[in-house]
C-alpha cells in the first residue's frame, strides 16, 4: 500500500485576494512498511501534503494514489470510498490530546473503530490493545482522559487511531511540546509500530529524530519537493539555508571526520562508541 | 542581594497533592538560572509562585528581600515578567502594537512614553514591521517575540521565561533564545530564568536547578550538574551532547578535563591529528 | 455563513473609515432618530427618505462598503417582510380608501401596500446605515467607542471598561477558536466523524466530538489568558494609561453637524407635519 504524488498542486482560497500555493507539482512515492520523516520549516507545506493522504484535502491539480484511491480535483466525497481511506491512513493531528471528548479512556479510544462500522464487542478489544501498545495499562481504561497528565493524554489519542487499525500512520510533530521522556516514549512507540510492519510518516522539523529514529526523508520548502532520500544523505543538503537545525553531534562528528577522523554518523546517539573511536584514533596516530 | 528567594516553600493546586514540597533556593542579582526537570517536577509552578499567581500553602517567598503577600504582591510584580508557553494565550491585545502596550497601559505609564517604548522593543525583538498585524496573521515564534517584548518593556528585573520555547520550531527558538542572551548582555543586572526541555539550552546558564518531584534535586554550575550523568538519568533527564561526549572521553581516558564547551573540544581533537 | 459576513469591517482608508468611532455611533443615532420620524403622508416620506437613501448610496460608495451584501440583507430578511405584508393586509387600519384589488369579497386596499413598503423600507435604511458603521469600523475601536460612552455610568459602579475588555478579548479570539475548531473537526473526521451526512443521532455524535474539545481547550485558554494578564499588572480597577488614542478630528466635526442637521430638518418636517409636495404645488398626495 503506496503513496504516489504526481504533480501535486494544492492552493487555498484560490481566486481570492488570498490565494496561497501551498504544494506546487509533488512527485513523489512512499513505499509501504517504511518509517518516513516529511521535513521543513514552518510553512513548507508539510501538514498540507499529509491532509491529502487521507482526504482531508484534495489536490487543486495533479492527483494522489492512495493504494487503489485516486484523489484529484474532479473526484470529491464518495462518502463509503472516502470513510475506507480514512480506516487505512491513520492521521494522528499536532497535539491531538485536544481531540479526546468521551468519559473514559477505553470509550474515546473505541470511537474511532466505532465510527467505522467496527461492532462493538471488536471495538473493544481493539481498543484495549492499542492502549497496551502505547503502554497505558488497565488502571486507566476507566479513568476520564482530561485527568491525565500532557504525555498520557498523547498517547491515549495515538491509540484512537491505532484501534481503526490503519495501514499507515501519519503524525504531524507527534513529540512537540512534550518532556524528553515523553517524547521518548512515543519515540520507542513507533519504532516497535514500524518494526511490526506499519508504515509510519512522520511530520517533522526536529533532526534529530530524522537523524536517529527514521529511514527515508522528504525534504519540503516552500511547497515546493527538495530532495528525497536516504536519512543519512539529506544532511548534504543546506538545511540551515530551510530555517532548520542540524543537530550538534551530527556537526561535532563531520566536523572531526574532516579532520582525518573515520566516525560514523549513525553512532551519533551512542556516545560512548563514539568516543571509543575517537580514542582508537588518536591512538593510532601517537603510536 | 537576592532578587528571589524561596524557604521551605510547599505549594498544592489540589489539597493533599503538593506539587512543590520543601523548595528552597534563591537567585542573585544579573544571574543566569535555568530550572530543569521533566512535566510534573514543578517548574511551572516555581515559576507561578514567584509572579504571585499562586500562593504558598507553606513557606515564605521573598522578591528584593521583602516577603511575597497578598497585599504587595502587585507592587511586588513590577519586578518579575513571564514568559508563557502557548503564544496564542498570552496574546491580549488585538495587534503587536496594543499587545506590547498592554503592560504598560496597566501600569498607567503616559502616552508618549509607551509610544516611545512599544516602538523601542518591537525593534529589539525583530517585530517593528508588524505593529499593525493582528496575531492570527503571525507565527508562533513571533507571537512569543510579541510577548517577550511586551513583558521587556515594563522593564522587568526579573525575566522568567516558563517554557516559552516549547512550541516553537528550531528557528523561533533560537530566535527567543538571542533575544534573550543579547537582553542579557545589554542589561547585565536583568535577572533570567529559563525554565526548560530544551537542555541546549541551558550551557549558558551561570546556574543550573534540577527538580524532581517537586523538589530541588540538583544545583550547581551546568559543569558540575553535567557531570553528574549517572545521577540526572536516574530521573530521567537528559544531557547536552558535550557533556555526554566529554563524559564518555574521561570515562575511557581521555584527559579533556579543561575544555568547556563543544567548538574548544572539537578544535582540541582535531589538532591532534596534526 | 452569509449572515455572519453581512457588515464585518472590511479594511479600506476611506474618509469614512477614518473618522473617529465615538461620532460615528453619535452619527448612527442621529440617522436613525432621521429615518424612523413619521412624516405628513406616504409620498412626502418617500420623497425624503429617497433623497436620505441616495446620500448613503453615494457614501456607501465612497467608503468601499458592498451594495451587494446590503442587498443580501434584503434575502436574510425575506420572511419578515411576507409577515409585515400580510399583516398589512388582513389588518387595514392605515386607511381604506383606495382598493387595489379584491378577491371575493375581501380587499386589498393600497395604503395597506404602501405602509409595509414604507415599514421594510426603513428597516433596509436601518440595516443600511449599521452596515456603513461596522464595515468602516474596526470591531475594537467600536468597542472603544461604546467604552466612551459607557464611562460616565463608571460614577454609578457600571463596569464599563471590564465590559469593553471582555467584548475586545472575544473578538481578538474569534480567529483562533474557528482555527482550532477547524483542527478539531479535522481531527475528528480523521477519526471517521462525518460533519455532513448521516441521522440525527450520528450529527449530535459528531458535534458533541466537536464542542467538548472546543470548550475544554477555551477554558484552559481562559485560564492561561488569565494568568498572563495578572503577571503583566492587569487590574481592572486601578487607573491604566490608553495607548489608542481616540481623535476627533475637523472632519467629524463636519459629518456629525451634517448629520445632526439632516436629523433636525426631518425632524422639523414631522413635527410641523409639512406636505412636501404641497410647497412645490402639488395637493393631494396620499
Amino acid at each position: 500500500m503506496s503513496i504516489k504524488c504526481l504533480d501535486l498542486t494544492h492552493t487555498y482560497q484560490i481566486k481570492s485576494p488570498l490565494e496561497q500555493e501551498a504544494l506546487k507539482n509533488i512527485n513523489l512515492t512512499l513505499e509501504d512498511g517504511k518509517y518516513i520523516a516529511i521535513v521543513g520549516h514552518t510553512g513548507s507545506g508539510k501538514s498540507t501534503l499529509v491532509e491529502h493522504f487521507n482526504g482531508l484535502l484534495f489536490p487543486t491539480s495533479g492527483e494522489v494514489h492512495i493504494d487503489d484511491y485516486i484523489s484529484n480535483n474532479k473526484k470529491r466525497k464518495n462518502k463509503k470510498e472516502l470513510l475506507k481511506l480514512r480506516e487505512k491512513v491513520g492521521l494522528v493531528f499536532q497535539f491531538p490530546e485536544y481531540q479526546l471528548f468521551e468519559e473514559t479512556v477505553l470509550k474515546d479510544v473505541m470511537f474511532g473503530p466505532k465510527n467505522f462500522k467496527v461492532d462493538i464487542e471488536t471495538a473493544k478489544n481493539r481498543a484495549i490493545e492499542a492502549l497496551r501498545q502505547v503502554g497505558l495499562d488497565d488502571s486507566y481504561f476507566e479513568r476520564s482522559p482530561f485527568e491525565l497528565s500532557g504525555g498520557e493524554k498523547r498517547r491515549v489519542a495515538i491509540a484512537g487511531i491505532l484501534a481503526m487499525e490503519p495501514k499507515i500512520l501519519v503524525l504531524d510533530e507527534p513529540t512537540a511540546g512534550l518532556d524528553p521522556l515523553g517524547a521518548k516514549e512515543i519515540l520507542n512507540l513507533l519504532k516497535r509500530l514500524h518494526e511490526s510492519g506499519k508504515t509510519i510518516i512522520l511530520v517533522t522539523h526536529d533532526m534529530d529524530i530524522v537523524l536517529n529514529e527514521v529511514e527515508d526523508v522528504v525534504l519540503l520548502k516552500d511547497g515546493q519537493l527538495i530532495r528525497h532520500a536516504d536519512h543519512i544523505k539529506i544532511f548534504e543538503e543546506n538545511l540551515e539555508d530551510l530555517s532548520l537545525e542540524v543537530p550538534v553531534s551530527y556537526k561535532f562528528i563531520t566536523s572531526l571526520n574532516e579532520h582525518g577522523y573515520h566516525l560514523d554518523v549513525k553512532d551519533s546517539k551512542d556516545v560512548l562508541k563514539l568516543a571509543k573511536s575517537i580514542k582508537e584514533e588518536i591512538d593510532s596516530w601517537r603510536r | 542581594m537576592n532578587v528571589l528567594r524561596f524557604e521551605h516553600v510547599f505549594a498544592f493546586y489540589e489539597e493533599g497533592k503538593d506539587v512543590l514540597r520543601d523548595v528552597s533556593f534563591h537567585v542573585d542579582e544579573g544571574e543566569f538560572i535555568a530550572i530543569i526537570g521533566h512535566n510534573g517536577s514543578g517548574k511551572s509552578t516555581l515559576a507561578k509562585l514567584s509572579a504571585g499567581l499562586l500562593s504558598p500553602s507553606n513557606g515564605k517567598i521573598f522578591i528584593y528581600d521583602e516577603l511575597l503577600t497578598p497585599k504587595n504582591v502587585q507592587l511586588l510584580r513590577k519586578h518579575i515578567g513571564i514568559v508563557f508557553q502557548n503564544p496564542d494565550n498570552q496574546f491580549i491585545g488585538s495587534s503587536v502594537e496594543d499587545d506590547i502596550a498592554f503592560g504598560l497601559e496597566n501600569q498607567n505609564i503616559p502616552r508618549e512614553e509607551m509610544v516611545k517604548r512599544v516602538k523601542e522593543f518591537a525593534t529589539l525583538t525583530g517585530m517593528d514591521d508588524f505593529l499593525d498585524k493582528e496575531p492570527e496573521h503571525l507565527s508562533g515564534g513571533q507571537k512569543q517575540r510579541v510577548a517577550i517584548a511586551g513583558v521587556l518593556a515594563m522593564n522587568p528585573d526579573i525575566l522568567i521565561l516558563d517554557e516559552a520555547t516549547a512550541m516553537l520550531d528550531p528557528k523561533g527558538r533560537k530566535e527567543m533564545m538571542d533575544i534573550v542572551l543579547h537582553m542579557h548582555e545589554l542589561n547585565p543586572k536583568l535577572t533570567i530564568i529559563l525554565i526548560t526541555h530544551e537542555i541546549e539550552e541551558t550551557l549558558k546558564a551561570d546556574r543550573i536547578i534540577a527538580l524532581n518531584d517537586g523538589k530541588v534535586f540538583l544545583e550547581g554550575k551546568p559543569k558540575e550538574i553535567y557531570a553528574k550523568e549517572d545521577t540526572l538519568r536516574a530521573i530521567e533527564l537528559d544531557v547536552p551532547f558535550f557533556y555526554k561526549m566529554k563524559n564518555a572521553l574521561t570515562s575511557i581516558g581521555v584527559d579533556v578535563s579543561d575544555i568547556e564547551d563543544l567548538k574548544t573540544l572539537e578544535e582540541y581533537l582535531c589538532q591532534l591529528n596534526a | 455563513m452569509a449572515s455572519l459576513t453581512l457588515g464585518r469591517y472590511v479594511p479600506y482608508s476611506s474618509f469614512v473609515h477614518r473618522l473617529d468611532p465615538r461620532q460615528k455611533i453619535m452619527s448612527l443615532i442621529l440617522l436613525m432618530v432621521a429615518i424612523f420620524m413619521p412624516l405628513y403622508n406616504f409620498s412626502s416620506t418617500f420623497f425624503v427618505m429617497g433623497i436620505l437613501f441616495i446620500l448613503l448610496l453615494i457614501l456607501m460608495a465612497f467608503s468601499h462598503v458592498s451594495l451587494l451584501s446590503l442587498l443580501k440583507s434584503l434575502r436574510a430578511m425575506w420572511f419578515l417582510i411576507l409577515f409585515l405584508m400580510l399583516i398589512n393586509v388582513l389588518v387595514p387600519i392605515y386607511g381604506t380608501e383606495h382598493i387595489a384589488f379584491s378577491i371575493g369579497n375581501f380587499h386589498v386596499y393600497w395604503e395597506s401596500i404602501l405602509q409595509s413598503l414604507k415599514i421594510i423600507f426603513r428597516l433596509f435604511m436601518m440595516i443600511q446605515v449599521t452596515m456603513m458603521l461596522t464595515a468602516t469600523t474596526k470591531p475594537l475601536d467600536l468597542t472603544y467607542g461604546l467604552e466612551w460612552y459607557m464611562s460616565p455610568l463608571k460614577i454609578i459602579r457600571f463596569p464599563a471598561h471590564e465590559i469593553a475588555m471582555v467584548i475586545s478579548i472575544a473578538l481578538r479570539f474569534i480567529p483562533t477558536l474557528l482555527d482550532e475548531a477547524n483542527r478539531i473537526m479535522k481531527a475528528q473526521a480523521s477519526r471517521g466523524v462525518d460533519f455532513k451526512h448521516g441521522s440525527i443521532k450520528m450529527k449530535f455524535k459528531a458535534v458533541i466530538a466537536l464542542i467538548i474539545p472546543l470548550f475544554v481547550s477555551s477554558f484552559q485558554r481562559s485560564e492561561e489568558l488569565a494568568n498572563a494578564m495578572e503577571a503583566r499588572n492587569y487590574d481592572p480597577r486601578a487607573k491604566r494609561s490608553r495607548y489608542h488614542l481616540l481623535r476627533f478630528h475637523f472632519l467629524d466635526l463636519v459629518s456629525f453637524l451634517l448629520c445632526a442637521g439632516v436629523m433636525s430638518f426631518i425632524i422639523y418636517l414631522s413635527v410641523a407635519n409639512i406636505d412636501i409636495f404641497a410647497q412645490f404645488g402639488v395637493y393631494g398626495t396620499w
